[in-house]
């Protein structure tokens, strides 16, 4: 086990590793020289060369390279180019909001698709998972920007019920909330009911059902728990997702999060602040997708066992 | 069941199931309206000033004007050629990519296929939205390299299904008579194996093309995709953004036309997928 | 233990009919079938693969997966007739009174849970406390003959062999001590020397306790080791039925005689009833005639065979045979 989690996470490693010489070398073949953006044409060479010096950019790119990865390490993601603050600063401020953004809708997302999916999965073609059914597939066709403009649309500027952009109270939640969930929840019960088909299906339910054991603890302990195997996977794979389309839907309510900031960064060609968020979303994924799959060794003995572990 | 009875029933099982038929329906009319926009809409996108602006819907441009005076049901119309030719590109990228390196990954096996592995998994589990925000940055914005850095991202998905079914059939019988009788690599692979990897890729290729509308779409309305004055469904619903509480038609018909779009196409690539892959079928 | 007499009928089946809900209609797996199963009886009920043998053995006690059949006819266990009870009685019979294995123990064995788990599960939905079910399995994991009992309950199920994973399932379902035992093909999966065991284990319940046995295979083989009375199943039907030492000196159907003629010489098991050509139909019309006939040598001799289903016709002592011919061949 302690080996399977290693092999992981050098795994991980490696790529973090190659994303990062990625983005720094996509970064850095953009051309065009950032001081010569920044600078007009009235200042001097010396000036200019004094300020590339400062931002480390006369050196040759692999020791660039080093130096930045060396910054990371020590938690400083560099300066941004447009605003001249950290971007550790900046960072600060903005991903405390992209979390609590999307926590807050990874699980009111789970907490209504799980059940669903559960229940049409139990009554399956009954009258209940028919109209889920044919409701998802509508639903997985709403992109969640349109979703998000309808829903202000409707909300805002109709009824005037909510407030369109900001994020300082609890009004500011709901719209944003309910376009990202929206926009995933289709999938979510689709592949809950799918799981739960698959554990329904199995003969060790027959078994247990044979054993004497009342309908309840059938679903409980054996179609449950099996499921959740499944179910765990789908929450942590979900995150880099969730965390996409936070990037649109903050744009849209105007919410200063991590993924705004990213946009902003793209237009105006601020790649301090590009790589240092395509860096720590890498990052994220890649920790996920370790998490998943240590969780799923955890959970299911059969895995466990082949990977040598001991099974007790 | 010979060839012909076995078109018949395909074709049978095609025309019975009604959400295919109805996935087709829809994505036939998608198809026309972008190759015929020209004959269909009554303007070109960019003509302005041909009314007042933020004119209401009327008889006479049925999903009124834009800031520009512009016609927007011809805008709108325009808009499906950019969604569909985007969309194609970037599939039509994405396969070559994706069952080439699924091809040599999956016969050689070995180093090649350790490293072009790693290259697919790191691509395939990034957030492709966020990736292809990367490449943009570098590549600059442009519908063209929303093209690009889609297909760079999402290329995986292709390679790694190619990839398991090269592995399975390179062991079989057939194959091995062909490298038996010294057939050259390259022929073993386009004549033994490309045929029988095209029915799941043709699935996937139909799958995908709605997230491609979505991710495509979404790229534009984040403004790194399509520029001013294209006619661009995500393009145009982020412009409407400000004016969304004067004119709401400007939002409400080119997300409609994106909606369908996509929705027609999921309907047209599940519909197919069941048909010619059962076992898939997600009950 | 209640003492059981034994000889009076512990399950009896009657005019049993169990039609499933298909895409295209009905289809009728089970038909007109009569049985009679007693305490301390191992009856096996063979055929081949799909002639309705395992539908009736997963509709006593109404075990189903998709829920889509529609059943006639009653069935009848200790007196009751259990055929339509409601779901929370059915819950207390299930495992109490009848328990059944299953044919492949790898799938039916749930894996996230430990071996003894799963049995410790069904003894404490008698009351019993954990401590004393886990004693209580471990003795029982003895009596199926596992070694290291102690250590093997803490087992998952893939950690063990096919023949261990068979004797907790065994175990499991003898739990509560029920006194029928259901075992649809329990050793298809195993090999040979395992088969051997599995069988005797059963045959030691039959004499030590008294459990009736409903044995559903198609291997011969182990009938003629512990069964007692064999059904022979076609199409849904029961085409012959009579003592072990009956049928295989005298078989009268056709479909029977074809089945034993198949058998080698030697006392090897057969996976396989090999060559009657053809393959069992799957009945979705029906019709009065014989189901046999479009395999059956005889049948172009008889215009009844395609006209009339077969009435059943006695040869004594409990051999019967449904064929239209037997009333001629009758000593």
């Amino acid at each position: 086990m302690a080996g399977y989690i290693t092999k992981r996470l050098v795994q991980g490693i490696m790529l973090v590793f190659v994303v990062s010489i990625l983005v720094f070398a996509m970064m850095d073949m953009m051309p065009g020289d950032p001081i010569e953006l920044l600078t007009d044409r009235k200042v001097t060479d010396e000036v200019k060369d004094r300020l590339r010096a400062q931002y480390g950019l006369d050196q040759p790119p692999v020791k660039r390279y080093f130096n930045w990865v060396n910054d990371v390490l020590h938690g400083d993601f560099g300066t941004s180019i447009r605003t001249k603050m950290k971007v550790n600063t900046m960072l600060a401020q903005r991903l405390p909001i992209t979390i609590k953004l999307t926590g807050t809708a990874l699980l009111i997302e789970l907490l209504i698709a799980i059940p669903i999916g559960l229940l049409a999965a139990y009554k399956k073609d009954g009258f209940f998972d028919r109209l889920i059914m044919s409701t998802s597939v509508f639903f997985a066709a709403l992109p969640s920007f349109w979703v998000a403009v309808m829903l202000i649309l409707i909300f805002g500027v109709t009824l005037r019920v909510l407030p369109l952009s900001g994020f300082s109270g609890v009004k500011h939640y709901v719209l944003p909330i309910t376009a990202m969930v929206l926009g995933g929840i289709a999938t979510t019960i689709r592949m809950t009911k799918t799981e739960v088909l698959d554990v329904l299906r199995e003969k060790y339910i027959l078994t247990a059902y044979a054993k004497g054991l009342p309908k309840r603890k059938v679903l409980v302990r054996h179609v449950l728990r099996n499921a959740l195997i499944l179910v765990t996977i789908m929450v942590f794979l979900n995150i880099p997702w969730v965390i996409s389309g936070a990037v649109i839907i903050e744009r849209i309510f105007v919410i200063p999060g991590m993924g705004n900031m990213l946009t902003e960064a793209i237009l105006n060609q601020d790649f301090t602040i590009v790589q240092a968020c395509v860096l720590l979303i890498s990052i994220l994924t890649v920790v996920c997708n370790i998490v998943c799959d240590v969780i799923t060794a955890i959970l299911d003995p059969r895995i466990r066992i082949s990977l040598g572990g001991e099974g007790r | 069941m010979s060839k012909k009875e076995k078109r018949k029933l395909f074709l049978y099982s095609y025309l019975k199931n009604r959400n295919l038929m109805l996935g087709t329906v829809i994505v036939l009319a998608v198809v026309l309206i972008a190759l015929f926009s020209d004959w269909i809409a009554p303007y070109n996108f960019d003509d302005a000033n041909l009314a007042p602006k933020f004119t209401r819907p009327c008889a006479e441009f049925p999903f009124g004007t834009d800031e520009f005076g512009r016609d927007m049901f011809s805008r709108v119309i325009y808009g499906s050629r950019i969604a569909l030719r985007v969309a194609v590109l970037a599939m039509l990228i994405e396969i070559v990519l994706g069952v080439s390196i699924g091809l040599l990954s999956g016969y050689y096996g070995g180093n090649l296929d350790r490293v072009l592995s790693f290259l697919s998994d790191l691509t395939w589990s990034m957030p492709p939205i966020i990736m292809s925000m990367a490449v943009i940055t570098v590549l600059g914005k442009s519908i063209d390299n929303v093209i690009i850095a889609i297909a760079v991202v999402s290329w995986a998905q292709y390679a790694r299904v190619v990839r398991a079914k090269t592995q399975s059939l390179k062991n079989m019988a057939f194959v091995e008579t062909g490298i038996a009788f010294n057939e050259k690599d390259i022929s073993i692979m386009s004549f033994y194996i490309l045929p029988n990897i095209i029915p799941p890729i043709i699935v996937l290729a139909s799958l995908s093309i709605p997230s491609t509308i979505m991710s495509t779409t979404a790229l534009s309305f984040l403004g790194l995709g399509a520029q001013p004055p294209s006619p661009d469904w995500g393009l145009a619903l982020s412009s409407s953004m400000s004016h969304i509480a004067t004119a709401p038609w400007l939002a409400i018909f080119p997300g409609i036309a994106l909606v369908l779009t996509v929705f027609g196409f999921n309907l047209f690539g599940e519909g197919l997928r069941d048909l010619l892959d059962p076992r898939l079928k997600s009950r | 233990m209640e003492t059981v007499d034994i000889g009076k009928a512990l399950l009896q089946l009657e005019n049993l009919s169990i039609d499933y809900r298909i895409n295209t209609g009905m289809l009728s797996a089970v038909h007109n079938v009569n049985l009679t199963l007693r305490h301390g009886e191992i009856y096996a009920l063979v055929g081949e693969s799909g002639c309705g043998k395992s539908t009736i053995a997963h509709n006593v006690m109404r075990l189903s997966i998709d829920h889509n059949e529609v059943i006639n006819g009653r069935i009848i266990f200790e007196g009751q007739d259990i055929t339509s009870i409601p779901e929370p009685e059915m819950e207390k019979i299930r495992g109490k009174k009848i328990g059944m294995i299953f044919q492949n123990p790898l799938d039916s064995l749930n894996p996230v849970y430990r071996s003894g788990t799963q049995v410790t599960e069904a003894l404490m939905l008698d009351g019993m406390s954990k401590k004393e079910a886990v004693l209580r399995t471990i003795e029982l994991f003895r009596d199926v003959q596992i070694p290291n009992p102690e250590q093997r309950i803490a087992a998952f199920p893939h950690e063990l062999s096919g023949g261990m994973r068979q004797r907790v399932m065994i175990a499991m379902m003898l739990a509560r001590n029920p006194s029928l035992l259901i075992a649809d093909e329990p050793t298809t999966a195993l090999d040979v020397t395992v088969e051997a065991q599995i069988l005797r284990i059963m045959k030691r319940l039959q004499q030590k306790f008294r459990t009736g046995i409903l044995l559903i295979t198609h291997n011969f083989g182990i009938v003629a080791e512990i069964a007692d009375r064999i059904g022979i199943m076609y199409a849904g039907e029961i085409v012959e039925e009579g003592t072990v030492f009956d049928i295989f000196k005298n078989p009268v159907h056709p479909y029977s005689r074809a089945l034993l003629s198949t058998l080698p010489r030697y006392h090897k098991s057969l996976r396989r009833i090999a060559a009657i050509d053809g393959n069992v139909p799957r009945i979705t019309e029906k019709r009065a005639e014989c189901r046999f006939r479009n395999r059956c040598p005889y049948s172009s001799e008889d215009e009844r065979c395609a006209t009339q289903s077969p009435n059943a016709v006695s040869f004594g002592s409990g051999h019967i045979v449904r064929c239209h011919r037997a009333e001629e061949d009758r000593v």
